[in-house]
């Protein structure tokens, strides 16, 4: 026999619809412009066969700022901005990539060929930074949300099970999984942690990487910087931006010289 | 008489021998009051001079050992025409071992000649423990300040000064140390260049070594130092340092095999008087610059020659690319599970001793089986001279298809000039395990995972010109899935994910906490109940009021008034009658008086069947209500008094 649908049923059926366009209407939008977006990053790799690494790198980069980032897109305009003779973009590309493919062994071979070239040091990184970098920031964030939720869920189970001896190792068992459960958030939030911290790194590009005194364009020059070079940035102030590189080298460093990996 | 002993490398100073002949003095006395004294009549005594040759202006030593006894007086010396004798103090030394002593006293005398010749030192005499103990005469031979003593290092037969000074006189020395074999063309040869300088001759400049002609190449040490060592002979300090070079012959024939070398040092003269005792050492002649002048010394080693082969044309190998000495080859390739299209990095490792510079490592090529990339060699010396060490080379090989069962062998010869003969390797094949279905265009081109794979093979490594074949890896060639770059913790909405959690989590622990309290105390489950039969009640006085309804007003007043004031648990509160209500609020007479009122007109009324107006109804609901307040109130006061 067949039910009314009452209420209850219309308020589950609309958030069911609603739940269903959250998870297809963004996809949907990018299916739209795929043909022009496939055909777009196919021109730029046949223009990088031809030896045309200005024209691929400029179109690789059209995409990677039109909202079509994707790793492959960044690792190709990496290729494309070495081979155009600007290693700096070209580090800041795969960087970028990393950011959303960091176990992609492409992209860490060339960008350590590019840093190589560039006559820039390999930078080090402690066992904590590689561990962080093994998945991406949002992953970290997921599986901290994981950690919270397992843990509550856990303790809250362990606090509703009554305290018979028959229930004792369950009671264990839950405080084990709760334990578990901050554990892993300690850890992941701690990681995530650190790969938001990357995003305030800079990279060095191919222009003016003069580091200046103060903010103005007639500031005495302190130091120099080499393309590809990453910086911490700590703030924007008109048109310059005030970077500290790992050597401890501070100054103002024109907008256009420096690109953030975001 | 010993003629020939090696120097400690540091000078030891008087104080520290002080220091020592004290700690041993001491440990014998503490010895002397808890070991048994060496047996008497053991006693025996040596004498020895070192060196038993000297120059003049130089000293001796003069140790006459007394052993079996713990103390003994110093033998006299009697004079000696010529010679002078000054004592320099005794040391003891004793060693228990599995509990037997042995002892011995040491005599140390310096002797300082005044003239050359030979000078006879007779026995020496002394009466030890009431026995008498001799020594055999010596004999100290004192040279001339020129002439070299005997079994000096330095080269006498042959070995030479450049400018022709006499060997026996030459203060420094230039030797080489080479194979004596025949060399081969491209053979890296380990030589020793080694250059003795007397004590007391400061050189200040030392020029690179070269060698005669244009026949070889020499490679020198990276950091460029000698190794240094000191040697005494016959009491004359000589260093010698000694520098490793590998030479390189470049055309075949016969060609002198002479190194060369200038060196500048100060040589010292006599003009220093010498006051003896410890003024003497040799570093107060360096204090004081020695008394002599600089100059350039050109050096050579002495003359051979050495004959240079070309390599045999009989009997190579075709695997053959110029490696000449000695070598092992070995080769290992990971992974060894993979699928069509994967690559394989191979691993062929040469070690050895040789021409590592001229060596190259079989790689493999592409064909019909295998596509392969440029190899990325490195080597890793385990000498300065890089004549020895391993070197490696690491390829990126894709298996084509699933027939392939094995990286195969790699052959690999080279030529040993010991034996005057080409020898052949073979690595071992490494057995594959080629599984599922070939990868698809989608991922990565294989291409990119082969310079993947040896641009990581090569990091941190000592690259060579290989490094310049690493290509990048290729382009993807699919555009992949757009990324937001804004990180999901920045969204308000998954932090608001992360609350819900902790929410639930404070929910269920607060009714955990109520339904734990409401096991443990019966009373306060009671006092819910009770209020809850009172709000019930009091809800349907209301309706009832509101309805018109005098019966089902009171029934329902009688009831709260019932459930407020029910006090045993094991009892209905509607089974209460007026006087037991009554006497629940003894205490106080107003509210005994409302209860009889209210509960009094209730039950008239539920036998009457009497009918009030609606502003009555509500008069009486006030004064039931005010009855429920009071009485709640006395409650919480009675309570608390109890608390």
């Amino acid at each position: 026999m067949r039910r009314p649908v009452g209420h209850g049923a219309a308020t589950r059926l609309a958030t069911g619809f609603a739940l269903a366009a959250l998870v297809l209407v963004a996809p949907e939008r990018v299916r739209a412009d795929e043909p022009a977006r496939e055909q777009s990053f196919q021109s730029a790799n046949a223009a990088f066969a031809e030896g045309r690494f200005d024209d691929a790198r400029a179109t690789f980069a059209r995409l990677a700022d039109g909202g079509a980032a994707s790793p492959a897109v960044l690792y190709n305009l990496g290729n494309a901005a070495f081979r155009a003779g600007k290693p700096g973009e070209a580090i800041l590309a795969y960087e970028r990539a990393l950011l959303a493919a960091p176990r992609d062994q492409d992209v860490h071979a060339n960008l350590r060929q590019v840093r190589k070239a560039a006559g820039l040091d390999q930078p080090e990184r402690g066992p904590w930074t590689r561990l962080a970098q093994t998945v991406t920031t949002d992953a970290w964030a997921w599986l901290a949300s994981i950690g919270v939720w397992l843990g509550c869920l856990a303790l809250l189970a362990r606090r509703v099970v009554t305290a018979e001896p028959a229930a004792r190792s369950l009671r264990s068992a839950l405080a084990a999984a709760g334990a578990t459960g901050f554990a892993i958030v300690l850890v992941a939030a701690a990681a995530c942690a650190t790969r938001l911290g990357e995003r305030d790194r800079g990279v060095v590009l191919d222009g003016d990487p003069k580091l200046r005194v103060a903010p103005y364009a007639s500031a005495s020059v302190s130091s120099e910087l080499l393309p590809g070079e990453i910086v911490r940035i700590e703030r924007t102030h008109e048109g310059f931006t005030l970077v500290r590189s790992p050597g401890g080298r501070s100054g103002w460093i024109a907008d256009g010289a420096v690109g953030r990996v975001r | 008489m010993s003629a020939r002993t090696t120097a400690p490398r540091a000078r030891r100073l008087p104080i520290v021998r002080t220091a020592t002949v004290l700690a041993t003095a001491l440990l014998a006395a503490l010895l002397e009051g808890t070991a048994a004294h060496a047996a008497p009549g053991n006693a025996r005594m040596h004498a020895e001079v070192r060196p038993s040759e000297i120059q003049i202006g130089q000293s001796a030593r003069l140790v006459v050992t007394i052993s079996g006894v713990q103390n003994a007086p110093p033998p006299r010396i009697p004079a000696i025409d010529g010679l002078r004798v000054q004592g320099l103090g005794q040391t003891t030394s004793v060693q228990i071992v599995n509990g037997t002593v042995t002892a011995e006293v040491t005599h140390n005398f310096l002797l300082e000649p005044e003239r050359t010749g030979t000078f006879a030192i007779p026995a020496l005499s002394a009466q030890i423990e009431g026995e008498r103990v001799s020594t055999s005469p010596l004999s100290l031979r004192v040279l001339d300040a020129n002439a070299m003593p005997r079994n000096g290092i330095a080269p006498r037969s042959g070995a030479r000064a450049a400018d022709g000074d006499a060997p026996q006189e030459a203060p420094i020395a230039l030797r080489l140390t080479a194979p004596q074999r025949d060399l081969y063309v491209g053979e890296a040869v380990p030589v020793e260049l080694t250059l003795v300088i007397r004590e007391g001759v400061r050189v200040t400049e030392v020029t690179a070594p070269t060698f005669d002609g244009t026949a070889f190449t020499v490679s020198r040490p990276q950091d460029g130092q000698p190794r240094q060592t000191t040697e005494v002979i016959d009491g004359v300090r000589w260093v010698v340092a000694t520098f490793p070079l590998a030479i390189t012959p470049v055309s075949a024939g016969t060609y002198p095999l002479v190194a060369k070398m200038e060196v500048s040092a100060y040589v010292p003269g006599s003009g220093r008087r010498r006051f003896g005792g410890v003024m003497d050492d040799p570093l107060f002649d360096s204090f004081f610059g020695g008394g002599g002048a600089q100059r350039k010394v050109p050096l050579a080693t002495e003359a051979r020659s050495a004959r240079v082969l070309s390599l045999p044309e009989q009997g190579r190998p075709a695997s053959f690319t110029g490696a000449i000495g000695q070598f092992a080859a070995e080769a290992s390739a990971t992974p060894t599970r993979v699928v069509v299209g994967d690559p394989v990095t191979l691993t062929v490792k040469i070690s050895g001793k040789g021409n590592f510079d001229r060596l190259s490592i079989p790689v493999m090529e592409s064909g019909a089986d295998w596509k392969t990339y440029p190899a990325n060699s490195r080597f890793e010396p385990t000498d300065a001279l890089g004549t020895s060490g391993r070197k490696i080379a690491e390829q990126a090989v894709v298996p084509q298809n699933a027939k392939v069962a094995a990286v195969p062998a790699r052959p690999f010869s080279f030529f040993d000039p010991d034996q005057r003969r080409y020898v052949e390797l073979s690595t071992q094949p490494i057995a594959l395990t080629i599984e599922g279905a070939p990868r698809g265009p989608a991922g990565s081109a294989p291409a990119a995972a082969t310079a993947r794979d040896a641009t990581a093979a090569g990091d941190g490594a000592r690259g060579d010109a290989d490094d310049e074949q690493w290509e990048l890896a290729p382009n993807q060639i699919a555009p992949g899935v757009p990324v937001d770059t804004a990180p999901v913790v920045t969204r308000p909405w998954f932090l608001w994910l992360q609350l819900l959690p902790l929410l639930l989590l404070a929910t269920g622990t607060w009714w955990a906490r109520r339904r734990d309290r409401l096991e443990a105390d019966p009373q306060h489950r009671r006092r819910i109940a009770a209020r809850r039969r009172v709000d019930e009640a009091t809800a349907a006085m209301q309706r009832a009021a509101a309805a018109g309804d005098t019966t089902g007003f009171f029934a329902a007043a009688r009831r709260a008034v019932q459930a407020r004031l029910a006090r045993d648990p094991d009892r209905e509160a509607e089974s209460l009658t007026l006087s037991e209500l009554e006497a629940l609020v003894a205490e106080r007479t107003d509210l005994r008086d409302e209860v009889r009122a209210i509960v009094g007109r209730a039950d008239a009324i539920a036998y009457s069947a009497e009918r009030m107006a609606g502003a009555d109804l509500k008069g009486w609901q006030q004064r039931v209500t005010g009855l429920l307040a009071a009485l709640d109130s006395t409650a919480g006061r009675n309570e608390r008094r109890k608390a």
